[in-house]
């Protein structure tokens, strides 16, 4: 297991650094950059920009550039973001936080009604599945806009609070934090709900069925044990892979919701670094969601390694 | 005295369509009466399981059961709400499945699987007493144990003490030994006697072999198309054995110093992980004699008939088929020419072909060398023809294997390798779980191919009792060595090795003969 977790890190290392160096090339090889924008300022001639475009970015070529850039990551320092004259890592910090915490209440509140939603069996089922295609076959930032509009004519929108970072200081900003963050997190739990309900639906039914479940059954031992200690088990591993992706997919999947509510989180920052071509701000943001990534496929390994006795075997 | 179990007049159907629904099972009415054991005897198909669910109050979810009573003890269990039918399950019924292993979760230990069954404040001492009631002598390595890392005869065991956890007065068995190698199998039937002795056990126990149920039960009822007939030992009717053809100079099969190991390589340590499977194995047969390659399960049969059809190649020593070396590559004659049966036959027959088109592939892989060519008539006629040489039907052509019962299509497998004319016949455990009729009848086919057309036959099987009937010789396969090689008619006699003796003893008594 050592050795399989040492492997799996090596190339979570690679992997991370590969995404960063294509994320660079990819900026680079697009027209322009932060500084094209300024040319449209008065104010400024030709040959002040160049010397700020010098001072901010000494290097001429792509290769000096990542180079410089993993040394200071090494370092600890993400740089420099040039539309917001501040350190990345600050920048960056708290919409992190705010994500992390917008998308971490979405996908809890669509796990627990997933999984309790695919325990119904019998003539409901059908509806619960229809309810699951209905609220899939609408595109996500779709749903997530008519949910805005609906939710209007009944939730008077919380003023944003603009600093999020830590809003449990108080009752009183922990209660407005929790007022803000529920519609939005309602709104991504609404996109996620349908793609757990069909995993956990389908993997009670085909539990259902399984000779250990039957066996259990016909021993006639009480549904609650035959339920938590046969059927969860046996309906486990295809959930605590999609429970991996949703790990991996926290910092990118609330991109539409935190747009339309204009949640302060990653993904409005990230979109318009892209546009401003404030590079190393795109850079981090990108990896900081590689990292996650990583992560959640790892955590998910771990689990199933937990879970399942055969793979131990196997591994070990 | 009051019967433990009655059933009176049960049936059921499965509803195939609102309009259509099929019988499988008219009017069945038994009693059991306390410490009795009743043997349940029909072919696959005929409803026995189905009986079991009914029993358990578990009906399939598509099945319509009607019943003028079906009590155990006093109790109507069909007329009891189902939280005190699944009571009655837990305390009163055991049951034991077909498939032990696969009815364990695999995710937890035996320990706490079989701790559900006893009472909440069990102690460990408690789950170890029902494993050792259970045949075990190590009960805390089986208690400690996840069921991937049992055997199978110990997961039936492990089975066993779930169902005998808490005490009931009854105990249900769906072929309770037939996944199991001959060996174990006569080991378990020992420990459930031994049981029922000790506990005053009632038991049905389901099986289609005769031998099994006459062996342990009180009587047997007979259950063929839903309906409880009257036993009847079937007559002791087998012709004799085909006489052992004279030896010649040129067997069709000579294999000598064959070894077989699987290699395991591995980046470090570099040296590769060897677990040998076949050791020198010498054996001969002679055109048109039937051979019998016995062993308990694991012993290396189905490697030693996979290295002689093709199926593996990094075997050292030499395969001689009528006179060629057989390597990895081999010539067309000789693939035309050994052909190889299978136990698993939904597993080898593809479920999209009908049986014309499974049986006319042979043909057309393997055209003639020489004029005339094959044409779509002729390879109709061989199919017909071949068809009706295992005696199924024309009708089936048109059916794809998913349609057919295990029986045919066993038949159907064992009429796809006899299409090409091969000179030597495989069969690995092929005439294992079939009914006992229909293994006289497929054993009679093939005497009648032997001398018609000179086949030889090897079978590779754990169970002695049918072949034996069959066979010139019998060879002992242990541990991947051949151990003894006998004439089949002096095998109980001469036999001396200790793995040919378990074999033997674990052999049931036929019905027919005593």
């Amino acid at each position: 297991m050592i050795r399989t977790l040492a492997t799996r890190i090596a190339h979570a290392l690679i992997t991370l650094f590969a995404v960063s160096l294509l994320c660079f090339a990819l900026l680079q090889a697009a027209p322009g950059d932060y500084f094209t924008t300024l040319t449209l300022e008065p104010g400024l001639s030709t040959r002040t920009l160049d010397s700020l475009r010098r001072e901010a970015d000494p290097h001429a070529t792509l290769v000096q550039r990542y180079l410089s850039w993993c040394g200071s990551m090494l370092r600890g320092d993400m740089g420099h973001s040039l539309a917001y004259h501040m350190p990345v890592r600050d920048l960056l910090a708290p919409r992190i936080l705010n994500t992390l915490l917008l998308s971490a209440a979405g996908l809890a509140g669509a796990w627990i009604v997933g999984l309790l939603l695919a325990a119904i069996h019998g003539r409901f089922a059908t509806l619960v599945h229809a309810f699951a295609a209905l609220l899939w076959s609408i595109p996500d930032p779709v749903l997530a806009f008519l949910f805005l509009l609906a939710a209007l004519r009944f939730h008077a929108m919380a003023p944003l609070p603009l600093d999020t970072s830590n809003p449990f200081v108080s009752l009183a900003t922990a209660g407005r934090f929790l007022h803000a963050i529920s519609l939005p997190a309602l709104a991504m739990s609404l996109g996620y709900l349908p793609l757990i309900l069909r995993h956990a639906q389908s993997g009670v039914a085909a539990a259902r069925s399984a000779p250990a479940v039957e066996g259990a059954e016909v021993r006639g031992l009480p549904r609650r044990t035959v339920w938590l200690r046969y059927l969860l088990p046996e309906a486990a591993n295809p959930l605590i892979s999609l429970f991996g992706l949703g790990i991996g997919s926290l910092l990118s999947a609330s991109l539409f919701v935190e747009v339309l509510f204009g949640w302060p989180g990653l993904g409005p920052l990230l979109l318009s670094a892209i546009f401003q071509r404030d590079t190393l701000v795109v850079v981090a943001g990108v990896f900081a969601s590689a990292l996650l990534l990583i992560a959640g496929n790892l955590i998910a390994d771990l689990l199933l390694w937990l879970h399942d006795p055969r793979l131990r075997e196997a591994s070990s | 005295m009051q019967p433990l179990l009655s059933v009176q007049a049960l049936s059921l159907d499965y509803a195939l369509s609102p309009r259509r629904s099929s019988s499988v099972l008219k009017d069945v009415s038994f009693v059991i009466q306390p410490n009795e054991a009743i043997g349940l005897l029909g072919p696959s198909g005929s409803g026995k399981s189905s009986l079991l669910r009914c029993i358990l109050g578990m009906p399939a979810p598509a099945a319509r059961l009607r019943c003028a009573a079906l009590r155990l003890q006093d109790r109507d269990l069909l007329r009891i709400p189902a939280s005190q039918r699944r009571a009655l399950r837990r305390r009163s019924i055991g049951f034991i499945f077909q498939d032990p292993l696969s009815r364990l979760s695999p995710y937890r230990r035996v320990e706490s699987q079989l701790r559900d069954m006893l009472s909440p404040a069990a102690r460990r001492s408690n789950v170890l007493a029902a494993l050792s009631a259970a045949g075990f002598t190590d009960p805390e390595r089986i208690a400690a144990a996840f069921p991937h890392q049992l055997s199978g005869g110990e997961a039936q065991r492990v089975a066993i003490a779930q169902a005998l956890a808490a005490q009931p007065s009854l105990l249900l068995a769906d072929e309770p030994s037939s996944a199991l190698d001959t060996v174990t199998q006569r080991r378990i039937l020992d420990l459930l006697l031994q049981l029922r002795a000790q506990q005053h056990l009632a038991m049905l126990i389901v099986s289609h072999d005769p031998a099994l149920l006459a062996a342990i039960t009180d009587r047997i009822l007979v259950l063929r198309a839903g309906s409880l007939v009257e036993y009847e030992p079937p007559p002791a009717s087998r012709a004799a054995r085909l006489p052992a053809p004279a030896l010649t100079a040129n067997p069709i099969l000579r294999v000598s110093d064959l070894r077989f190991a699987y290699v395991q390589h591995r980046l470090w340590p570099r040296a590769p992980r060897v677990t040998p499977i076949l050791r020198d194995i010498q054996l001969g047969a002679a055109p048109g004699e039937c051979l019998a390659i016995i062993g308990a399960s694991g012993c290396g049969k189905s490697t030693l008939a996979r290295c002689i059809a093709g199926l593996e190649s990094r075997f050292t020593g030499d395969i001689i088929f009528n006179g060629e070396h057989l390597g990895p590559a081999r010539s067309r004659t000789a693939r035309a020419g050994i052909q190889l049966i299978l136990q698993d036959t939904a597993g080898a027959l593809n479920p999209r072909l009908t049986v014309a088109d499974i049986l006319a592939e042979p043909l057309r892989i393997h055209p003639p060398r020489s004029a005339p060519r094959h044409t779509s008539r002729s390879i109709h006629a061989c199919v017909r023809s071949i068809l009706d040489a295992v005696s199924l039907p024309a009708a089936f052509l048109t059916r794809r294997p998913p349609q057919l019962s295990g029986g045919e299509r066993q038949r159907v497998a064992i009429a796809r390798a006899l299409i090409l004319n091969p000179s030597l016949l495989l069969l690995d455990e092929a005439l294992t779980g079939l009914d006992r009729d229909l293994q006289d009848s497929i054993l009679a086919l093939l005497d009648s191919l032997r001398t018609q057309m000179q086949l030889a036959c090897i079978h590779f099987t754990h169970d002695l009792g049918r072949v034996l009937r069959s066979a010139n010789r019998v060879a002992v396969l242990d541990h991947g060595v051949l151990v003894e090689c006998l004439p089949a008619d002096a095998f109980a006699v001469q036999a001396r090795h200790p793995a040919s003796l378990e074999l033997l003893h674990a052999m049931l008594p036929d019905p027919a003969a005593s």
